[in-house]
């Protein structure tokens, strides 16, 4: 249970309360080189190398693609930057790109939103609201953390059927709008918080969920924080339901769009990687703006990313 | 302002065997009192203050504010205040957020908000702080937010649950004169928990004093002190304890040890005598009166007075209250305190002749533990 200390600890400190700053501070930014950075720079430098290479062949031509073994591609900076061009431009107009960027976003916007109101309200009622089968309710929750997705994806499927969604964004949205992970995470934290403080807020004059939104959910802006950020990554990032669940061009996703850049027996290696990288522009800035709660997230959640 | 009335309020909570935290709880509340419901842990006393703020819906029986019966109402809607033990700041909003919070849910118009805020953190001397966040504040300044929280919005009922227990003892009794200052200017009807004897005493209009969910006594705070009604009431208030011997009587002499009482109304059979610390005084300084020889064992000068701890010939009557009495003495010796006045040269293991002062004797029913005479005469 101490993760969730340190959440509650992060949330009061995020919030401007503790007066110090949650996470890391300009100190220990500055500190000077230790053992530990020969070890940490070659893993950093083997972590970013795939996303160098990505843009680099992204520069490259298709024939540049196939000599083994592989060099950069010649004419550094000019051609690289003509063909860096070629190859975005192919990509977003060889498909409907734009499309695709539109579709991620709604589905993973909804998927978000849906996850942080609803996880709230189920773990809120796991762990504060008495009734009968609670515990057994949690433990079904929880069981079904440890079913693989590969296991359901049929019934799920079968059941979008019946209710006509397949082939529509509801069918990646409606499935996914709430997670027994966000429920289990913010379910352990609303116990946490004192229950004096909900109290209080009744006897103020607040109603439940008056209680829940102007009272609790402000502070567990950590908690929210890493449902809100893990339900984003892999909402954009999933592949395999919308490989399912979506058949026509106009409703794919960015993930299963780029799938379509691989052909059955040649694939423009380039524009696929153009392709690619353009669906992890976003994300990146999102990481870049928001570094320290995706750190947090992946800290407290004791998930690996 | 009204006056609260507890009817018959029965509180089980469900488990095998359920427990019963409170069995038929009689209370009135006179309008603008300050009742003082005391107790050891676990007695039921905040389960009844929870049962009128609305926190706990009580099995059977009535919760009446004012005219109207609150015990189905929700929180909300019985206009009652209350401050908590750990005091439940909103850690999210600023102290001006805490205090604005319960007069915008009830949608108190903004300027009105504003003026009765500033007033009452001016009144409370917090008026400097309205920026900061609970995480900022001292336990006091905590404690001063949570008693404007509650009595800025001007509620018929102020409920305090242990609000001074999370202090230290300076600031404790500082505090306590705040609290009973800040109560008597607003005459806001007033039900404040404590297990702390001291408080109750000091506090409270009226105590009562409830044990295993029943109701021992209610009365002022002299009269639950000098006229307990029962053995219970009489371990509980002071500090230390009262002593309590069983005894005998027969043909109108009680017989406790070396103690000799005379009363002729007690029929006979087994009783408890009982007598406060401060009732025993050196042999000398009252001759004629009852007297105990005391072996001396602790000695605990406090420098305005001298508390001794020590076996006398005797059985002592335990009452069940909590762990900290002491364990009854193998054989035929009870503990026995005294209270004696300015430095005492008494050393461990003198024997000491006291006095028992006959004003404050009490005699209880050995087996019902009830008083069975306010006094008795030697």
């Amino acid at each position: 249970m101490s993760y969730v200390a340190v959440e509650r600890a992060d949330t009061l400190g995020a919030a401007g309360v503790s007066g110090t700053a949650p996470l890391q501070g300009p100190e220990t930014r500055r500190r000077r080189p230790s053992g530990w950075h020969l070890l940490l720079v070659p893993v950093a430098l083997l972590m970013i190398f795939p996303f160098v290479w990505l843009i680099i062949t992204s520069a490259s031509t298709l024939a540049e693609t196939r000599v083994f073994p592989p060099t950069l591609p010649a004419g550094f900076p000019v051609t690289w930057i003509q063909n860096l061009v070629h190859n975005y431009r192919e990509a977003w107009t060889q498909a409907p790109f734009g499309r695709w960027v539109l579709n991620t976003t709604i589905v993973t916007f909804t998927v978000v939103i849906g996850n942080l109101a609803f996880c709230s309200l189920a773990g809120y009622a796991l762990a504060r609201l008495r009734f009968f089968g609670r515990t057994a309710l949690f433990l079904v929750i929880l069981a079904t953390l440890m079913v693989p997705f590969q296991v359901v994806m049929i019934p799920v499927l079968l059941i979008c059927k019946y209710l006509g969604m397949v082939d529509t964004l509801a069918a990646l949205v409606v499935p996914n709008l709430v997670t027994p992970f966000g429920i289990f995470l913010l379910r352990q934290f609303f116990k946490t918080l004192p229950v004096e403080i909900e109290e209080a807020a009744r006897i103020d004059g607040a109603t439940r969920l008056g209680t829940l939104v102007k009272v609790l959910l402000p502070s567990m802006a950590a908690p929210l924080a890493t449902v809100g950020i893990m339900t984003m990554l892999w909402s954009w990032n999933d592949f395999l339901w919308p490989l399912i669940a979506i058949t026509s061009q106009d409703n794919m996703t960015l993930q299963l769009g780029l799938s379509s850049f691989v052909g059955s027996h040649v694939t423009n290696w380039p524009v696929l990687m153009a392709g690619t990288v353009m669906t992890q522009i976003p994300m990146l800035l999102i990481f870049l703006v928001a570094q320290r709660w995706f750190v947090q997230s992946f800290a407290s959640s004791g998930v690996k990313g | 302002m009204a006056q609260v009335i507890l009817d018959k309020v029965r509180k089980e909570f469900p488990g095998k065997p359920p427990m019963v935290a409170l069995e038929g709880l009689d209370l009135t509340i006179a309008d603008g009192e300050l009742l003082i419901l005391v107790g050891p842990s676990g007695c039921g006393k905040t389960t009844a203050l929870r049962c009128v703020a609305g926190l706990e819906q009580p099995t059977s029986g009535r919760v009446v504010i004012g005219d109207r019966e609150v015990q189905d109402l929700p929180s909300r809607k019985r206009d009652v205040a209350m401050v908590f033990q750990n005091y439940a700041l909103y850690p999210h909003l600023t102290v001006y957020g805490n205090l604005a919070f319960g007069l915008k849910e009830h949608h108190v118009p903004k300027p009105d908000i504003d003026r009765r805020v500033r007033e009452m953190a001016k009144m409370l001397g917090i008026d400097r702080l309205l920026d900061r966040r609970p995480a900022q504040l001292s336990g006091g300044q905590s404690q001063r937010v949570a008693m404007g929280r509650a009595l800025v919005r001007e509620p018929q009922v102020f409920l305090l649950d242990e609000p001074l227990s999370n202090l230290d003892a300076k600031l404790r009794g500082q505090m306590r004169s705040e609290i009973l200052q800040m109560q008597r200017r607003v005459g806001v009807t007033s039900l404040y928990v404590t297990h702390d004897q001291a408080e109750a005493m000091t506090l409270g209009d009226r105590i009562a004093v409830i044990n295993g969910g029943v109701l021992q006594q209610l009365g002022t705070p002299e009269e639950v002190f000098r006229r307990p009604r029962n053995a219970f009431v009489a371990a509980f208030m002071g500090t230390p304890s009262m002593n309590l011997l069983r005894g005998t009587a027969e043909d109108g002499t009680v017989s406790a040890g070396d103690l000799r009482v005379t009363a002729a109304w007690v029929a006979n059979g087994p009783v408890i005598v009982g007598f406060r610390p401060e009732s025993l005084a050196p042999a000398e300084e009252a001759p004629g009166v009852p007297r105990l020889e005391m072996v001396v064992d602790v000695v605990e000068e406090l420098g305005n007075e001298t508390l001794v701890y020590g076996d006398v010939a005797g059985e002592i009557a335990t009452v069940t209250i909590d762990a900290t009495l002491p364990a009854p003495l193998e054989g035929s010796r009870a503990r026995v305190a005294a209270r004696l006045k300015g430095f005492s040269e008494v050393r461990r293991g003198d024997r000491l002749q006291l006095a028992v002062r006959d004003e404050s004797m009490h005699l209880f029913d050995a087996a019902t533990g009830e008083a069975l005479a306010a006094r008795a005469r030697s």
